[in-house]
């Protein structure tokens, strides 16, 4: 713990940028119940041209980038964007890896191959329940077959780190176990599990929000899961592993349903350019309150570098809605996408058994 | 700070510090980089005579994991060339195919060294 406090206050204090969103379409082929973009087919905002993407990346430094520098790139769903395939070579021309957060539905081994080719090195895909609940998520009859195909010729592919993400709510709690042994066999090294943020179309529904006794066995199941991976495993087995998201501080069950500590990365390592040229940090954080400027008025790398102001000192945390929280010093004010309009979302909170 | 950065890196077993997560972002695991190769490379198929073959068109197949339908697919152009980019993990073979259309006899071949990054095939007729 000495030594993370150590990194974190460091990490904090250079803060190197070494993650990248870049929130390319807000258009979307489906009509998931969770999106927290409220994405839809037609967007009110025009797909950011390529080149405004550029101008603001290529402020940076050429001496900032280093080799774990990544672009990452999120939608709405990036594969509606016609020009993909540019993209990712002209951000592999800067020697940056990219990858793509997709929901898998329009995603084909020959647009694998070809983003393979342009430098694509990391793809996050959602699976959001078996047949009938991902159907039900994600508004599609179909979706769940596709994207399975698609988990299922990506996961064979060495050349890419690949992992499944699952948003658990209400109706899909009863199914984890099945979930994870379905993704087991087909060869997922990794899955990372989510709970719902209250925004976009998510806040309104109560589907989608975990009580705090659903998300306790949620912690409890990944926990066990973790234990039970890690027995296996010295026994040489292949599993696949688990982790629960960065979404917030779980107080006792940290570090036994991640590989590491809770650290909130935004503003410290992490930045994006949204949609309207907005220069924040995770896309689910409260854009209106924390962006820090916009790629059409600043330039990026001056934002990066001088502002970021909250994010990078958060006391101001410990003043709200953290006062007199014994914890705050693990958890900083837990993660900034936790701070929305309409209150806090403490996870701690969620994993006190009353 | 930088080094100092490093040097905790190095010490403190802390690996699983350095994997950034962002919600709803990927997964970046470090560890993954190095494996992955970019290799630039340039065929050029001919006849017994050394004549340009136009039109072959070369499979081309990575060998994880018994992907079985994981082809990827150039063509050569009229002075017999096809030039591509493979990504490839390091000490991967690959699996050419080279299918001259009707005139000629489709020939396989696996490479497992890349160090020239200029290929020489060559097709008999039928």
């Amino acid at each position: 713990m000495i030594f993370f406090k150590l990194f974190r206050r460091l990490e904090t204090k250079i803060h190197p940028l070494n993650y990248l969103f870049w929130e390319c379409t807000t258009r979307c082929c489906l009509n998931c119940r969770h999106c927290g973009s409220d994405c839809i087919s037609t967007s009110a905002y025009k797909d950011m041209p390529l080149e405004d993407f550029l101008k603001a990346f290529d402020s940076i430094p050429k001496r900032e980038i280093d080799k774990d520098f990544i672009v990452v790139i999120t939608g709405g769903e990036p594969l509606l964007r016609p020009d993909i395939e540019d993209i990712g070579n002209a951000i592999k021309s800067r020697g940056v890896k990219w990858g793509m957060v997709s929901n898998g539905y329009l995603y084909t081994p020959e647009i694998h191959s070809k983003l393979i080719s342009s430098g694509m090195r990391f793809l996050t895909v959602s699976l959001d329940g078996l047949e009938l609940n991902h159907n039900w998520m994600r508004g599609a009859q179909d979706s769940f077959k596709r994207v399975v195909n698609t988990i299922e010729f990506v996961s064979k592919d060495p050349r890419i780190s690949f992992d499944v993400v699952t948003c658990v709510n209400k109706k899909n709690i009863s199914e984890l176990e099945q979930i994870y042994t379905f993704l087991d066999q087909r060869n997922v090294r990794r899955w990372r599990i989510f709970t719902i943020s209250p925004i976009g179309r998510a806040k309104d529904d109560p589907n989608m929000h975990l009580s705090n006794s659903e998300f306790i066995s949620l912690m409890q199941f990944i926990k066990n899961k973790r234990e039970f991976i890690n027995k296996e495993r010295k026994k040489k087995l292949k599993m696949m592993d688990i982790t629960y998201s960065c979404e917030g501080y779980v107080g006792s069950y940290e570090e036994k349903v991640r590989e590491s500590p809770f650290f909130c990365r935004a503003g410290i390592n992490i930045a994006s350019v949204l949609i309207d040229g907005s220069i924040c940090a995770c896309p689910n954080i409260d854009r209106k309150r924390f962006s820090q400027g916009n790629i059409y008025v600043d330039n990026f790398y001056d934002v990066w570098r001088e502002r970021y102001i909250e994010y990078r000192d958060r006391k101001w945390t410990k003043e709200s809605e953290c006062k007199g929280c014994k914890m705050w010093k693990k958890c900083l004010g837990s993660g900034l996408h936790n701070w929305q309009p309409e209150g806090f979302l403490c996870h701690y909170k969620k994993t006190i058994r009353k | 700070m930088k080094f100092l950065r490093k040097i905790l890196k190095c010490f403190s077993f802390t690996a699983a510090l350095f994997v950034v997560q962002a919600c709803y972002g990927v997964y970046s695991d470090y560890e993954d980089y190095d494996d992955v190769l970019e290799k630039n490379l340039t065929f050029r198929v001919s006849d017994s005579e050394n004549n340009p073959i136009g039109g072959v068109i070369v499979n081309r197949k990575l060998m994880y994991s018994n992907c079985s339908n994981c082809w990827e697919i150039d063509t050569t152009n009229s002075d017999g060339i096809a030039k591509f980019t493979l990504i490839l993990l390091k000490n991967e073979g690959v699996m050419f195919r080279f299918d001259g259309n009707n005139s000629y006899i489709p020939k396989d071949t696996f490479i497992t060294n890349f160090e020239n990054d200029f290929i020489e095939i060559k097709l008999s007729k039928k």
